[in-house]
């Protein structure tokens, strides 16, 4: 380590400090690194400082020495000359969609009647890239071939498919779907009998015991879900990762912004409302800019910034929070199941 | 009406038409794949009007009020298949008839409000290397030679080579691209295929810089910790991926940088800037289509909405 150089931290290397940890969101890389509240503290105090000074500073703790060689070898870090720590800016935050809705869940069973290929239609020209197709109820793999195959041709880019679980024919026919509609990324068996999941280059299968309700509401932020890139990490500065842009159509065609059942706002029936009429509708965007910076414990949490949570927040005492409790605790840095 | 000429599988061309439908804007996307007739052009005293047949919709040239060449070629129609040799020499001469009414398509277009253009296609690297120079940037020492004599006359302790062309060719129906090697000197025969031979800078990091509307959008490739990207950038290790960061270009190399784009008439294109361990920025080459979205994603520029309303502004 050259000691007469300058600290600087690469801008796509971001700390974010919890409560009783900090986390690094490596957005280059898509990864992230768990560290100490006083590593975090000297990255956010101490960039752009001489290294020698920084050592200095801490009065050539080895700890510190340790520390900034960790930076170094991990690549979150590199040292430049003085005159150089001005050609490189921070990363900004900005975050901007072309796309009026980003995705949509779109709910079916045998009496959901209204066509489909209209929904498509009406989601395409909204800019709406990623369906998640929820089906309530045994159908056949006809009726879900015929419900894809309306997306031919469309600017949709993946959809993620909810069935429930028949037998072990229903997964070569999911094979057999995804070789005519790549757009088909991913499926969801619930009410199965085991688990199991099945990696096929551009599809992933999951079979799962449980049931509809539990994967839709998903109970609680799992880790398996974190997910650490640019896009992300900038939407949830500024919005809530799972709810902004977001439009669900219920199986009785109901226009709604959440899946809650408590939840019983509906924005129209779409045989008679047409989506692009009740996207600037405030109650339908209600939920769109609550960040996790403004929702209770979450907003102590290192993890804010990859959780993409389905919980529904909740408005009381002018503070938001969640009802069902999470399984991590920011304050300890446990998880309970 | 925006026209964007571009190919079937160019997905930066999409997001920027994403943006375009955002702001609810009426274009039109040709690629090669979509054939083309010429409905009428007609040059009278009063009038100009050049309509050409898209996919059963007409088109007239009058109603475009921007265009962005991003890359491809109008394909149009050829009118006559035979085998026989009379018809031969015969389609050649109506394939000459249409290529004048193409090129005059391309020059009608050059006049609209444009980013790009199909006659920057065939970039020639060298000339681009020169200007440069006279520009006042700075430029790795280069010698084109075919024999061992001549290479002692370079005045570079390392060398390298690569393509002098765009540095891609095909072999059936596989594209394949050449990438920057080092020299070694004991390995080079007595004669060659005249070929590229450029000094070895040795570097911090490289810039890969968008050019668009006289702005710069820059970000630093940090290539040069990592074996497989020391000589080539794009000799990727998707394990761990070189870090690329927003970068801000010294006002005296932009201003330089300028003056090249003008004099080349080049209105955008992608830029790639060596810094060397001496902090010099050695010019490498300019590339008048480019990657933009190597440049946008991790610069978090929004390179796409830019062109978006660079087509739009009136």
């Amino acid at each position: 380590m050259d000691n007469s150089k300058y600290l600087k931290l690469f801008s796509d290397c971001i700390p974010v400090k919890g409560a009783s940890r900090s986390c690094i969101y490596d957005l280059g890389r898509n990864t992230y690194q768990l560290i100490p509240n006083a590593l975090y503290e000297l990255l956010v105090t101490d960039e752009g400082k001489k290294i020698s000074d920084i050592i200095e500073q801490h009065d050539n703790h080895p700890v510190i020495i340790e520390y900034l060689e960790f930076l170094l070898t991990s690549e979150f870090i590199y040292l430049c000359d003085k005159k150089e720590l001005k050609r490189f800016p921070k990363l900004t935050h900005k975050y901007l969609s072309p796309d009026h809705i980003t995705n949509a869940i779109l709910i079916r069973d045998q009496k959901s009647n209204f066509d489909f290929k209209t929904i498509i239609n009406q989601l395409e020209e909204l800019g709406c890239k990623h369906i998640q197709l929820i089906i309530t109820e045994d159908i056949n793999i006809e009726i879900l071939k015929s419900l894809i195959d309306h997306t031919n041709k469309s600017i949709l880019q993946a959809i993620d498919v909810t069935i429930p679980w028949k037998n072990n024919d229903d997964i070569q026919n999911i094979i057999e779907l995804n070789k005519q509609n790549k757009r088909l990324k991913r499926v969801y068996f619930y009410n199965a009998d085991h688990n199991e999941i099945i990696n096929k280059e551009e599809l992933d299968i999951l079979i799962l015991k449980n049931s509809k309700e539990d994967i839709i509401t998903n109970s609680s932020p799992d880790p398996s879900y974190f997910r650490v890139n640019m896009t992300l990490f900038n939407e949830s500065l500024g919005y809530n990762s799972f709810f902004n842009r977001k439009l669900i159509i219920d199986e009785k065609d109901n226009i709604k912004r959440t899946l809650d059942q408590k939840d019983t706002k509906i924005f129209g029936n779409i045989t008679s409302t047409k989506i692009k009429e009740i996207i600037n509708d405030e109650g339908f965007r209600k939920y769109w800019n609550v960040n996790k910076d403004s929702i209770k414990t979450c907003k102590d949490c290192e993890f804010r910034h990859m959780c993409v949570d389905t919980r529904t927040p909740i408005h009381e005492n002018q503070e938001w929070h969640y009802e069902k409790k999470c399984s991590y605790d920011p304050y300890t840095n446990t998880w309970t199941n | 009406m925006i026209l964007i000429l571009s190919t079937q599988d160019d997905l930066a061309t999409n997001r920027v038409i994403d943006w375009l439908q955002f702001y609810n804007k009426p274009f039109i996307r040709i690629n090669p794949e979509d054939s083309i007739s010429i409905k009428s052009i007609t040059i009278s005293n009063t009038d100009f009007e050049y309509i050409l047949g898209v996919n059963g919709k007409e088109i007239k040239t009058s109603e475009i009020t921007s265009y962005w060449y991003r890359r491809g070629e109008f394909n149009f129609e050829a009118s006559l298949k035979n085998n026989n040799h009379v018809d031969l020499y015969l389609n050649r001469y109506l394939g000459q008839e249409m290529k004048s009414t193409k090129d005059f398509l391309y020059l009608i277009l050059n006049n609209k409000k444009s980013i790009g253009n199909i006659q920057h296609n065939d970039t020639n690297k060298l000339y681009n290397l020169l200007t440069a120079k006279q520009c006042g940037l700075k430029i790795p020492e280069t010698l084109i030679s075919s024999s061992k004599s001549q290479y002692s006359n370079i005045n570079a302790k390392k060398t390298i080579t690569k393509a002098i062309s765009n540095g891609f060719f095909n072999i059936d129906k596989y594209a394949v691209g050449t990438l920057t090697k080092t020299i070694d000197k004991e390995e080079i025969q007595d004669s060659f295929f005249p070929s590229l031979i450029q000094e070895h800078i040795e570097k911090k990091y490289e810039l890969r810089i968008f050019y668009i509307k006289e702005q710069f959008y820059s970000t630093a490739i940090f290539s040069q910790q990592n074996k497989k990207t020391k000589v080539d950038f794009r000799n990727y290790d998707t394990n761990k991926p070189n870090r690329v960061v927003p970068f801000k270009l010294p006002k005296k190399i932009q201003k330089k940088l300028k003056k090249l784009m003008s004099i080349l008439d080049l209105n955008s294109g992608s830029i790639d800037i060596m810094v060397s361990k001496n902090d010099d920025y050695y010019f490498l080459e300019v590339n008048p289509i480019g990657q933009f979205r190597q440049v946008s994603y991790p610069g978090n520029y929004y390179l796409e909405q830019i062109i978006a309303k660079e087509l739009i502004d009136e």
